[in-house]
């Protein structure tokens, strides 16, 4: 809220007008082996301006992580893994770069921070050794020179001591502490692009708060842009320009995130909305249902992916599969829906599958969002 | 925070559970970490009571401890009065039928070599003579269906077949299995997704209904915690800061960790954008980052003071040599804080 800390992270005159990542139909997929193959990502296309964050949702299988290795083209000549669409980085398909020039791109211009710190950074090396290592390749610096960078980036990230930390092994350092190395190295050649992969999720939520903090402010220090994924809406609404929600290998909406949260499109973002218990709401009040389970991506319906658990769906969303809607608002918030959340189409199908107790799939459709609080113990106001 | 006393507990006809004073140590003499220091609660018949903390900070040791697995290092735990720390042999095993418990991680929990059936029956049957066991089955499928899945498709297969909401509601059946009067919910929604999550969440509210079971839930979510408690226990470094009705701890925090904590929730509100987490508006100025970022510490069994005091904004001298006692703040609201004033208004911005 304070007005001094809600700048836009936008600054004029930089970059050509182009956005410094655009991503067009992307597919990944991998051989599952016996012929079946796993479509993870599935035709998606995405852009990001520099100095934004992307915050991309999804549950686990939607296939987020996966795109987030796509994007930086991470599969790249990788047996069992096919590979398809452009990848525009700052001017650069990746898709057309060979694995030698990518080496250039990772690390240097588009950063990663993973979710286990502990799995990601090497436990038998010192910090400063890991985070030298990177700025010698990358920048040339002499072991000396890098030394003293790194010291400066721990100190940065707010590690108390930075010249004693240089000599700590991973395991001596607490996961918070870590999570802020691997900010470090992933901000020490001073990256495009920081790709943030479920950076909070195996943290605390206090030091959650300070981690999220932290890459925010460097964010804006560096006029760096960000890709954000998480499961945790919340998360991605208070810390994201725009956001994509993924659902079985596509992104089924795409909007900035206020347009997201305030103009919901897609049921299934509405759904996820709706599920989530807040510290807002009443004690024992019943959370909204999403029935089922995601579809295997080996097999994805012909349909709407959705289809089978959403309120919504229609005889046409089993039949047929939604496209990217390409009349959309001025504002380019896109979604994969026949039957949107909130327009007209979208409230007769609701109210047809309300009158039937039941969606096209014969799923049994649960019509009130949230029901009101059932006051249960006798100190409940 | 962190507190001793036990002016919180209920002198209630009701109390189907009441842990008093309970310590778990971990580690041998010199390596000894002291994971819950003097934790007492109660937890009345069809009560939900949320336990909610950090990692480390003694949730899990707590639950085990209640379980008598294995029994804490000192304190009481009354079933009905009957304290279980001091039963032994037959007498212990058939008070622990009466409190089951379900776990974080619902796949690893569940015997892989087993079919579903099996799996929900073996504690029964191991409680029924051999020639009677066959009559189990109906009672496995009738619980099968209670917690939403179908007996006759699930009950033959094994474990890796289920996704991780299904398993859980697999470990739910199973403890619902002995009829319990106490379910202990150990981070049972951590490691699955929001959809799914809202699936158990339900599903647990429902059960507790049906079965009048009384529920001891741990979670580190706060938002969880506040949907399906009616009473909530916050704790830090293996000893109990605050203590009340949901209300008054949403509403009402009065120790400085409750405060922390309940800032530190990402908020689904695009409009804080950029605007620190650490420093909500109508919070006073937020300690600096060094203060606060340190997590939760083991602490030594002779430690003294209040272990929140090294990321505490509030920590005076006293904090360092004396363990705050909890003392009532309102009719069923306790802190454990020397400092607490309790007429400060939440921290994080209007309600």
């Amino acid at each position: 809220m304070s007005t001094s800390d809600a700048l836009p992270t936008g600054e004029p005159g930089v970059g050509d007008g182009a956005p410094l990542l655009d991503v067009r139909d992307l597919r990944t997929a991998f051989d599952a082996g016996g012929g079946s193959t796993v479509r993870a990502v599935d035709g998606v296309s995405l852009t990001l301006e520099r100095g934004r964050t992307l915050g991309v949702v999804g549950e686990s299988g939607s296939g987020k992580t996966v795109l987030s290795r796509s994007i930086m083209h991470l599969f790249a000549d990788q047996a069992g893994v096919t590979t398809e669409g452009e990848i525009w980085f700052d001017g650069r398909d990746l898709r057309a770069l060979r694995r030698p020039d990518l080496r250039d791109v990772w690390g240097k211009e588009i950063a990663m921070v993973f979710q286990d710190p502990m799995t990601s950074l090497n436990p038998v090396r010192r910090v400063g050794v890991t985070l030298s290592e990177a700025m010698r390749r990358h920048l040339g610096l002499s072991r000396s020179a890098a030394a003293a960078r790194a010291v400066s980036l721990l100190e940065e990230v707010g590690i108390p001591s930075p010249q004693h930390q240089m000599r700590a092994y991973p395991h001596q350092l607490s996961g918070g502490m870590r999570q802020r190395v691997m900010i470090a190295s992933a901000l020490s050649c001073g990256p495009k692009l920081l790709v943030a992969d479920e950076p909070t999720t195996a943290l605390d939520v206090t030091v959650q708060a300070q981690i999220l903090d932290l890459i925010d402010r460097e964010q804006r220090e560096r006029f760096m842009a960000v890709i954000l994924i998480t499961h945790d809406l919340s998360i991605v609404a208070s810390r994201a320009d725009a956001v994509a929600v993924m659902y079985a290998g596509e992104v089924v909406e795409h909007a900035a995130a206020d347009s997201l949260f305030s103009r919901t499109r897609h049921p299934y973002t509405e759904a996820l909305v709706q599920a989530i218990p807040r510290v807002e709401d009443e004690p024992h009040q019943r959370l909204f249902n999403i029935p089922g389970m995601p579809p295997q991506l080996a097999a994805p319906p012909t349909g709407c992916r959705f289809a089978d658990r959403c309120r919504y769906a229609q005889d046409r969303c089993v039949d047929e599969h939604p496209p990217v809607d390409s009349d959309a608002q001025a504002d380019g918030h896109v979604a994969r829906c026949f039957y949107p959340v909130g327009s007209d189409e979208g409230r007769e199908a609701l109210e047809r599958n309300a009158a039937r107790g039941a969606n096209a799939v014969g799923t049994p459709v649960q019509l009130v969002a949230k029901r009101p609080s059932r006051p249960r113990s006798k100190e409940a106001v | 925070m962190a507190g001793i006393g036990a002016d919180h507990m209920r002198d209630a006809d009701d109390v189907v559970l009441a842990v008093e004073d309970v310590v778990v140590d971990h580690g041998s003499s010199a390596r000894r970490r002291r994971a819950v220091n003097g934790i007492s609660l109660d937890l009345l018949r069809q009560e939900s009571v949320g336990v909610v903390g950090e990692s480390g900070c003694g949730k899990s040791s707590l639950a085990k401890a209640i379980m008598q697995l294995p029994p804490p290092t000192a304190g009481a735990v009354r079933l009905e009065g009957v304290d279980l720390t001091r039963q032994r042999g037959e007498a212990l095993r058939s008070s622990r039928r009466r409190i089951q418990m379900i776990f974080q991680d619902p796949i690893a929990s569940l015997n892989p070599r087993r079919r579903i059936r099996d799996i929900v029956a073996e504690g029964a049957a191991a409680w029924t003579a051999r020639g009677e066991r066959s009559g189990l089955r109906d009672r496995v499928d009738d619980l099968l269906r209670s917690v939403g899945l179908d007996a006759d498709a699930v009950g033959d297969r094994r474990p890796r077949e289920f996704s991780g909401g299904q398993c859980q509601r697999v470990a739910i059946a199973r403890a619902l299995m002995l009829q319990p009067d106490v379910l202990i919910a150990d981070e049972p929604v951590s490691a699955l997704d929001v959809s799914i999550q809202a699936q158990i969440l339900n599903l647990l509210d429902d059960l507790k209904r049906e079965f009048e079971l009384a529920m001891i839930f741990i979670s580190h979510d706060l938002a969880v915690i506040k949907n399906v408690s009616d009473r909530v226990v916050v704790v830090y470094a293996g000893r109990v800061c605050e203590v009340g009705d949901v209300a008054s701890i949403f509403d009402r925090p009065a120790h400085p960790y409750t405060k922390l904590l309940l800032r530190s929730i990402p908020v689904m509100d695009t409009g804080r954008r950029h605007a620190p987490t650490g420093n909500g508006a109508a919070a006073p100025a937020a300690p600096s980052a060094d203060v606060i970022q340190r997590g939760v510490e083991l602490v030594r069994a002779d430690e003294t003071g209040c272990p929140f005091r090294t990321r505490c904004p509030r920590a005076v001298e006293r904090c360092a040599v004396e363990v705050p006692e909890i003392r009532q703040v309102s009719r069923d609201h306790f802190v454990a804080c020397h400092e607490a004033d309790v007429d400060e208004p939440a921290g994080r911005g209007p309600a």
